[in-house]
Order: C-alpha cells, then sequence, then structure tokens
C-alpha cells in the first residue's frame, strides 16, 4: 500500500518534472545550447499565473476554472520571453564555444532571480485553488485534486508539443533546423525565427509548468536552479533531444525519488537520483530514448 | 536626544574619574579572578556608595550601528533606572552604584577583541558586556576566558559561542536548538496530552540544531517520536513524507525549517489528510506573508518567538515589559524590539548576580550568574551549563477570530491555544 501510494506521489509529481524538462530538452536538441536559465522560465511562468488571479480575484486563491484559465496566460506571457531572450541575445553566441553559451545563460539567470527579487521580494507565493475537499480517496490511496490537475495539464502541454512538432510546418522547420540548419536556410526556413520560435515554445511549456507548480507548492525568485538541474538529469535519462525521452524521464525521476523518500529518507534523494544518472551515462550514453550526443528533435 | 547625550558623557567622565580614583585606592579584593580585582569597586569616598564598573564595546558605527543602538539604549536607561533607585544592594551588605564604559568597536570582531584585554588591563574592568553579533562575541568571549572575567552577552545566538568550553560566557539569546522546546511544553500541558510526535527537519545548519535540540528534549520529556525525517533543502514537496505522518498517527507535528516548507506544510496538512492535534513550523510561519499566502491553511498553525512586546512579564526594574517599552520610548523615541530587551537583561543578570554574592569578585559573580532566575521584560532568565538561556520561548497560534495569539506561556498568553486544532473534515 505504502509502495503504491509513493509511486502515485512519484508520478504525479513526475509529470511535472517532465513537463519542464521538455523544454529543456527541445533547445539542447535544436539550438544546441544548455540553457541555464530554464527554470527561471518555470519562476517567471510561476509568478504570471500568481499575478493573473492576484489581479483578477484580490487574493491568489482561486477556484479550479479560475485556476487553470491562468496556464494559458503564462504559457503565452513566457512564448514571447523565450522568443525575446533568443532573437536579442542567445542568438549572438550560437555556433561559438560552448562554455560561452553556458556563460550566457548562467547570466541570464542570475539577472533574472535578481530582477525578480527586486519585483516580488523573496517571500515565497503560492496559489490556493479552492475545492470542498482538496484530495480524492482512490483505492485507500490519496490523491490531491490540484496534484492531479497539475499531472494531467503537464501531460498535455507535453503531448501538444509533440503533436505540434510532429504534425504543423513551424514543427517541421523546427525539426529540419535541428538536422541542419545551412540546409533549411537553403530551402527558405527563417533559421533565425524558428530558433527563437523554439525557444519561446520551451519558455512556454517551462511557464505552464510554473504556473501548476504554483499552485501545488510554491514559487520563489530563486527556485529556479533545482529545476534546471532535475531538466538536465531527465534530459540526459530520456535521451537529448527527445520529448518522449524527457516525459518518461520526468515520470520515472520523480517516482524514484518518491520511493526513496518513502523508504528511506529524503536526505538520499537527490544523491539516488544522480548514482542513476551516472550508470545510466556509463550502461547506455545516449539515454533511453536518445539518438546520442546532439541527437535529433523527435 | 541632545540630553541624553550629555548624560551618557558625564557619565563616562565619572567612570574616568572613578577608575582613576580606583588606581591611587585599591580596595585589597582577593578574589581569584586575575590582576584587574577590585579595581572596579572604587569607594568615592567614605559615605557615599561605591562603584562597579561594566565594561564593553558595541556596534555604535559600522555595519549593526542600527541595531547596536538599541543595546547601549537598554544599557544606559538600566543603569540609570537601577542608580536613581538607590543603586544594587550587594550580597556583601554595601550599597552600590553601577557604571559602564561602552566604547565603539565598529563592528569589526579584532577591533573589538583587542578593546576587551584594554577594558580589563588599562581600566580593570571586571564584568564585560558582550558585544553585538555573533561574528564580534566570538572572539571577545575568548578575551574574557582568558583574563577569567564573566561576559554576559545579548547579541550573539551562534552554538559555536558555547562549544568552546568557555566557562565565563553567558548568553541570553537563544539558540536553534532551543527553538521547539516550549511548544512541546505546551503540547504536554493541553488535554489531551502530546504522546507522540513526528518531526521534519531541513537538511541546513540551523534546523538540524533546532531539531536536535528538541529531540534530545523529547526522549527525556517521554514524548514518542514516531516519525524522524530530514529533507534537503531544494526539496519542495512533502507529500510522501506528510503522508508518513498521516498514517503514524502522531498527536504533534514539528517542522524545523524555513518559510517556503511552512507555506507547502500548511497546504500540504489539508491535502496529504494530515489531522494532528498540533502543527508548528520552527522559523516563517508568524511573519504576515505566511498568513497571505496560506489563508485558511494557516489558522492553527503555531511558531515560536523569543520576545514580544505585548508578552508582559514582570520586570524587577521597570515593572514590567510593556513599562519597559514605555520607557525605550518616550527616552529615545524609539521602539523597543527583542535586542533591547536582551541588552536590559544583561545589566539585570549582572544586578541578581551582584545581589547574591557574600564578596564581589569575578569568580564568585560568575558563578551566582550560574544559578540565577528571574523574570525581567525579556521573560525568565537561567541559563543551561553551556551558558546559553534557557529561555522559555513564546508560543504563537494564527486564531480564525483573533489572528496572531500568544498562546503559551500560560502567564503571558492573550488568548487559550485552540488544541486540538480542528480536522480538516470539520473545518
Amino acid at each position: 500500500m505504502a509502495f503504491a501510494q509513493f509511486v502515485v506521489n512519484g508520478l504525479l509529481v513526475g509529470a511535472l518534472f517532465a513537463a519542464v524538462a521538455v523544454g529543456f530538452a527541445l533547445i539542447w536538441g535544436v539550438v544546441d545550447i544548455i540553457n541555464l536559465a530554464h527554470g527561471e522560465m518555470v519562476m517567471l511562468g510561476g509568478y504570471a499565473s500568481y499575478w493573473t488571479i492576484t489581479l483578477v480575484n484580490g487574493s491568489p486563491t482561486a477556484s479550479p476554472g479560475l485556476a487553470l484559465a491562468s496556464v494559458p496566460v503564462a504559457v503565452a506571457v513566457l512564448f514571447v520571453v523565450g522568443y525575446a531572450l533568443q532573437r536579442f541575445v542567445v542568438s549572438h553566441v550560437i555556433g561559438t564555444d560552448l562554455f560561452l553559451t553556458l556563460l550566457v545563460t548562467f547570466g541570464l539567470s542570475i539577472l533574472i532571480q535578481q530582477l525578480g527579487l527586486q519585483a516580488f521580494s523573496a517571500d515565497p507565493r503560492t496559489i490556493s485553488v479552492q475545492f470542498a475537499e482538496q484530495s480524492l480517496d482512490i483505492a485507500g490511496l490519496v490523491v490531491p485534486k490540484v496534484k492531479l490537475i497539475a499531472f494531467v495539464g503537464a501531460v498535455a502541454l507535453t503531448i501538444a508539443l509533440f503533436a505540434f512538432m510532429k504534425r504543423t510546418r513551424t514543427g517541421r522547420a523546427i525539426r529540419a533546423v535541428s538536422q541542419n540548419d545551412e540546409a533549411a536556410a537553403l530551402v527558405g526556413i527563417d533559421v533565425e525565427h524558428v530558433r527563437a520560435v523554439t525557444f519561446g515554445l520551451s519558455s512556454a511549456i517551462a511557464g505552464g509548468a510554473g504556473a501548476f507548480v504554483a499552485m501545488i507548492l510554491n514559487i520563489q525568485p530563486q527556485m529556479g536552479l533545482i529545476y534546471t538541474l532535475k531538466s538536465f538529469v531527465i534530459v540526459v535519462f530520456g535521451g537529448i533531444g527527445s520529448v518522449p525521452g524527457a516525459l518518461v524521464g520526468g515520470l520515472l525521476l520523480g517516482t524514484v525519488e518518491e520511493l526513496t523518500a518513502g523508504f528511506v529518507s529524503s536526505k538520499w534523494t537527490l544523491a539516488v537520483s544522480f548514482t542513476l544518472l551516472i550508470v545510466l551515462l556509463v550502461v547506455k550514453p545516449q539515454g533511453l530514448f536518445g539518438e546520442g550526443m546532439g541527437g535529433e528533435a523527435e | 536626544m541632545a540630553d541624553s547625550n550629555r548624560r551618557s558623557f558625564l557619565k563616562l567622565a565619572g567612570t574616568t574619574g572613578a577608575i582613576a580614583l580606583a588606581g591611587c585606592s585599591q580596595q585589597g579584593d582577593n578574589g581569584d579572578g586575575g590582576s584587574g580585582d577590585g579595581a572596579t569597586t572604587a569607594s568615592s569616598g567614605d559615605s557615599g556608595p561605591q562603584t562597579i564598573t561594566l565594561g564593553g564595546t558595541m556596534s555604535l558605527s559600522g555595519d549593526n550601528a542600527d541595531l547596536g543602538k538599541l543595546y547601549k539604549q537598554a544599557y544606559e536607561l538600566t543603569i540609570q533606572r537601577i542608580n536613581d533607585a538607590g543603586g544594587v544592594e550587594g550580597g556583601d551588605g554595601n550599597t552600590y552604584e553601577l557604571e559602564m564604559v561602552l566604547r565603539d568597536d565598529e563592528t569589526d570582531a579584532s577591533k573589538s577583541k583587542r578593546t576587551y584585554q584594554e577594558l580589563i588591563d588599562s581600566e580593570g574592568i571586571d564584568y564585560l558586556l558582550g558585544p553585538y553579533s555573533s561574528t564580534v562575541t566570538l572572539p571577545a568571549s575568548a578575551v574574557a576566558a582568558k583574563n577569567q572575567k564573566p561576559m554576559v552577552e545579548g547579541g550573539g545566538a551562534s552554538p559555536e559561542i558555547f562549544m568552546q568550553d568557555n566557562k565565563w560566557i553567558f548568553g541570553l539569546l537563544p539558540t536553534a536548538d532551543k527553538y521547539a522546546l516550549s511548544s512541546v511544553d505546551m503540547a504536554k500541558a493541553q488535554s489531551p496530552s502530546a504522546e507522540t510526535a513526528a518531526l521534519l527537519a531541513e537538511d541546513d545548519t540551523f534546523s538540524q540544531s533546532t531539531a536536535k535540540g528538541v529531540r534530545a528534549y523529547m526522549d527525556n520529556q517521554g514524548v514518542d517520536l514516531v516519525v524522524d525525517e530530514s529533507f534537503p533543502s531544494g526539496t519542495s514537496d512533502l507529500s510522501t513524507n506528510l503522508g508518513k505522518v498521516r498514517d503514524s498517527d502522531a498527536d504533534i507535528l514539528l517542522l524545523a525549517a524555513h518559510q517556503k516548507h511552512a507555506i507547502v506544510m500548511a497546504k500540504q496538512l489539508e491535502s496529504q489528510k494530515v489531522n494532528v492535534d498540533m502543527a508548528m513550523a520552527t522559523v516563517g510561519s508568524l511573519n504576515q506573508s505566511f498568513k497571505d499566502e496560506t489563508g485558511a491553511n494557516g489558522d492553527y498553525v503555531y511558531g515560536p518567538s523569543s520576545w514580544a512586546i505585548n508578552a508582559d512579564f514582570e520586570d524587577p526594574v521597570y515593572g514590567s515589559t510593556s513599562d519597559f517599552a514605555s520607557a525605550i520610548e518616550s527616552e529615545y523615541g524609539n521602539t523597543p524590539d527583542y535586542h533591547s530587551a536582551a541588552g536590559e537583561s544583561v545589566i539585570l543578570t549582572y544586578m541578581k548576580a551582584f545581589e547574591q554574592v557574600d564578596e564581589l569578585t569575578p569568580t564568585k559573580v560568575r558563578n551566582a550568574i550560574r544559578d540565577i532566575e528571574f523574570t525581567s521584560a525579556y521573560g525568565n532568565i537561567a541559563f543551561d551549563e553551556k551558558g546559553v538561556i534557557d529561555k522559555e520561548m513564546l508560543v504563537y497560534q494564527w486564531q480564525p477570530e483573533n489572528g496572531k495569539q500568544i498562546v503559551w506561556p500560560e502567564a503571558v498568553q492573550q488568548s487559550a491555544p485552540v488544541y486540538p486544532m480542528p480536522d480538516w473534515s470539520e473545518r
């Protein structure tokens, strides 16, 4: 029974990790950038949703409908933020040294955190979603409703991205750029625009996940780092550039962490996750679903 | 303000005079406190009262000058009040006036250390007032130990200060290991009395120190610790740990962590269907922002605080906490906070010790401080074997109708605790 409860807890929170990591995988795969400011996109998405609800309601307390309605706002705002970051900042270092891109995104992460501290203060904030009964009791398992919504939302965001990449013209253009940017340019694809759209999409999904984080946990200007770290682990788990890999990787990481917390101790969650990562890198360096380093985005 | 500056100047001038005099007329105190003995107790004439000089450094400029000022105010005003009321009735049968030499250390630890040695060597100070902040206090306390002079301080709370096997230092700020103890006392005193507890602790130094203190205390008090979990600071989801608390049927839950975890706890207690009689968070549960973010989920949550202006304790000099607060306000124009109250009690600790010793020597005064027990505007004063105040923390609870209320200790409570917290199904 305890085992089942820990797995449920893990899957519920793992879906959020997955949605965050999917965007991280996308940028890594297509734009070939390890975006160290990815966690800050989660943070900004959380605040976008928080302030939307506060503006509408006068307090960060929302009905489930309003809470859900704030997610597209966070997605839209973060798309614009991501697009602009790529177009005006990150594009200048693409194709240069890997170290330089790390440095630029790291700098962006610090800058956004500091601006966040100025704008929002260091106080943790949270959105309270109102239900008559907060949790469902399914066969003796406690399932918080807001987490279930976040789970469904996070999976939906991930699947939507997957479908977008597979079915739309822009999605195909993104995949073309990821395979060969020069050839893509030759057939008339605006590579700069496509890269910026990819960055925008990546940030948008992270922002949507951030809105859910604000509902089930809380948000703070300096919360981003742990999400960037987890994304890194998940993407290496799942395979660089692979959207399904990130989804499975996220669910797996969440489950492993909660099982560790449940049966051993929370103290060991990070150690266990990173040990798994190292083992996987030794045994299957391309990740569970990946084509190896620099593999194409699916 | 100009008036009080003038007074400080006169006091300093007087002190210097007294010390100069002391240089000429040593009283021949045969204590074991070192060569400076007796120099602080100077007779200023046959009929007049004798004087005891307290000395120390304070952050009167530099980074912590704004807080240093609060200690200076409290020291000065308390000494003045004691002297105005006739001075200290020493246990040796003499009546003493108190004087103070307070030097600026510029919030600089090495300057402070140097100055303490100077105060002992050239001013003959036997009774030391501590400086402000742990960084400055730690080296200063070493000077006190080396010269075998007692130091009572209200400005350093780092456990490191009290881990040096220093027999001469006494601190009035509770260290982290004391934070959760009075909540356990409160839960034990309620009906039904708490018998089992769950402890969730963040793995940072402060929280682990709190956890360690309360673990030992509960063991001592016969409270059974049924869940004892630590989690990394980066953990943002407490569901699995709270699930353990739910399944353990613990009577009380103590969260030793910071505000973000306090908020998650308040949210997830409901979603994880955890019903405990008391849920307490050591840090961050008493800010208004905690309540704003958690709304109704923050109701009934407890938190500790070392001092409150409206927890009215009896005070031997001012009358009570509120009288102390209004005295500081009318004299200096600012509201006192816990720094001020701790500063006041530094002086009172010496006063009480002087009243109890049959002979005025640093060692006897130090020994008297070890056994001291009294109540002041700051609360109950007594020291543990390491020299840290054995202070009963105040316990607050968020109550739906009255807001944040002091609920423990009973002597100063504003409202009775709502204990047990209502189950989630009844809210």
